[in-house]
């Protein structure tokens, strides 16, 4: 996210990939095993306008630390060194400037393949670069990501060429977009000075909890417990933690409140935001006894604002 | 919607969209029985998981490990957090876009701070 304020990224739909891509690159991704119908349904075998023959009429390279489940989906496998992908992307990009680095590989890949994989996308119709979370969770985090969008900015003057990040949650990228719509900023936002204040390392959960800093927590629809770093989701247990989630999960087993709530797209309709921005509305199958998650919030709020008045008026 | 009733009480629903990755495949059709999840066609093995264990383990609302009436809960969550002086709201990821801007609502009401599943 900070790399794409830093870089700036040229964006398309899933739809252009699947009618015009005919060379997709994934990096740190392994779509078999995290987006499994990512590659029918639009960047490897799925069938478009300009790739009628859907998988064989692109070519498809996996660049990951080590074989994956994905790899037998794609046409070449390139394993680089852990923690060298900023290297590497680094010599992609001098290659694609014309310029040879001095040496013979760059995180045990050889020039030579890299050379070639760079001539490949400046020959694509439409070239796209998906990243996963070898990039992004790996040692130096937003300058990895920052690293590709430079790449692909670079090969713009060569060819159609995309950088696309693989999102994980269904909805994280409408947290994003929401949150910018409404406070101008995607994330780690503070409103303590009562207008919204954007600090990533300041704002930011992992940063703010293992600082210990906050003095009550609500989490909605997300597992910290399970997904956070330890040092910083076991400040949780120390302060008061309300959940709002439709099941028991390790964050609910811990809280000191449980707002049970809806499923959204299980047990109630809502939008969600897919990974290229599209919005779609989400359907419901299964009733819940509980409302959806917006009507104990707004609750929360006109309860808060009782108690506010109730303590200026005494 | 097209739901088709079937004859042994199963609901068919066609073009759902999966909440599980950001890919939110919009075509899978879901069978219901008796308010469980039977057959899920077109989804992926992560799928399969979302909604055939749909109906388990639902949260129940508890204060401090005990069960509690619905408004019990959510009164002690808004004493808890009118009563903090540097809140943090996390998560977003997993919901819908209402349920987002009620957040950022409390947020702005509180004072707090506000993180999405994009900061980890």
């Amino acid at each position: 996210m900070v790399a794409l304020q830093l870089g700036g990224a040229p964006a398309a739909t899933l739809g252009e990939v699947k009618n015009r891509a005919d060379l997709v690159i994934f990096w740190g991704s392994n779509p078999a095993e995290s987006h499994p119908r990512h590659f029918t349904r639009y960047s490897g075998s799925a069938k478009g306008r300009m790739n009628p023959r859907g998988r064989k009429d692109r070519y498809i390279v996996l660049v990951d630390i080590r074989p994956t489940p994905s790899v037998k989906y794609a046409d070449e496998f390139i394993q680089i060194k852990p923690g060298h992908d900023y290297e590497v992307l680094t010599a992609m990009r001098m290659l694609t400037n014309g310029n040879r680095p001095d040496m013979d590989s760059v995180g045990d890949v050889a020039i030579q393949t890299l050379e070639r994989l760079v001539q490949r996308c400046k020959d694509a119709r439409l070239g796209v670069l998906f990243f996963g979370q070898g990039i992004t969770e790996t040692r130096g985090k937003h300058q990895n990501s920052m690293a590709i969008y430079q790449f692909g900015k670079d090969m713009s003057r060569h060819s159609k060429f995309l950088t696309l990040p693989m999102r994980g949650h269904y909805n994280v990228v409408g947290s994003g977009n929401t949150m910018c719509w409404q406070t101008g900023y995607p994330f780690a936002v503070n409103f303590g000075r009562g207008y919204p204040q954007f600090n990533p390392g300041e704002f930011s959960v992992v940063d703010l909890l293992k600082r210990k800093e906050p003095d009550a927590a609500l989490i909605v629809a997300a597992e910290p417990m399970d997904h956070l770093p330890y040092e910083a989701a076991r400040h949780l247990e120390n302060i008061p933690t309300i959940v709002l989630d439709p099941r028991e999960t390790l964050t609910t087993k811990m809280a000191d409140v449980v707002i049970p709530v809806k499923h959204a797209g299980v047990s109630v309709e809502g939008t969600a935001y897919r990974m290229d921005h599209i919005p779609i509305k989400m359907r419901s199958v299964l009733n819940s006894p509980w409302p959806k998650d917006d009507e104990p919030l707004s609750t929360i709020i006109a309860r808060i604002k009782a108690i506010r008045k109730e303590e200026a008026e005494t | 919607m097209t739901a088709v009733k079937q004859d042994e009480g199963i609901t068919v629903t066609e073009h759902v969209v999966c909440p599980f990755c950001a890919t939110l495949c919009d075509d899978l059709v879901i069978h219901v029985q008796n308010n469980q999840v039977v057959k899920v066609r077109n989804g992926c093995n992560l799928a399969r998981g979302v909604f055939e264990n749909a109906h388990k383990e639902w949260a129940t609302p508890r204060v401090n490990g005990k069960e509690v009436p619905y408004d019990s809960a959510v009164e002690e969550a808004a004493r808890i957090l009118a009563a903090s002086n540097n809140p943090l709201i996390y998560g977003l990821a997993a919901t819908d876009v209402d349920a987002q801007k009620k957040c950022i609502e409390l947020a702005d009401l509180i004072g707090a701070n506000l993180d999405n599943a994009s900061s980890v």
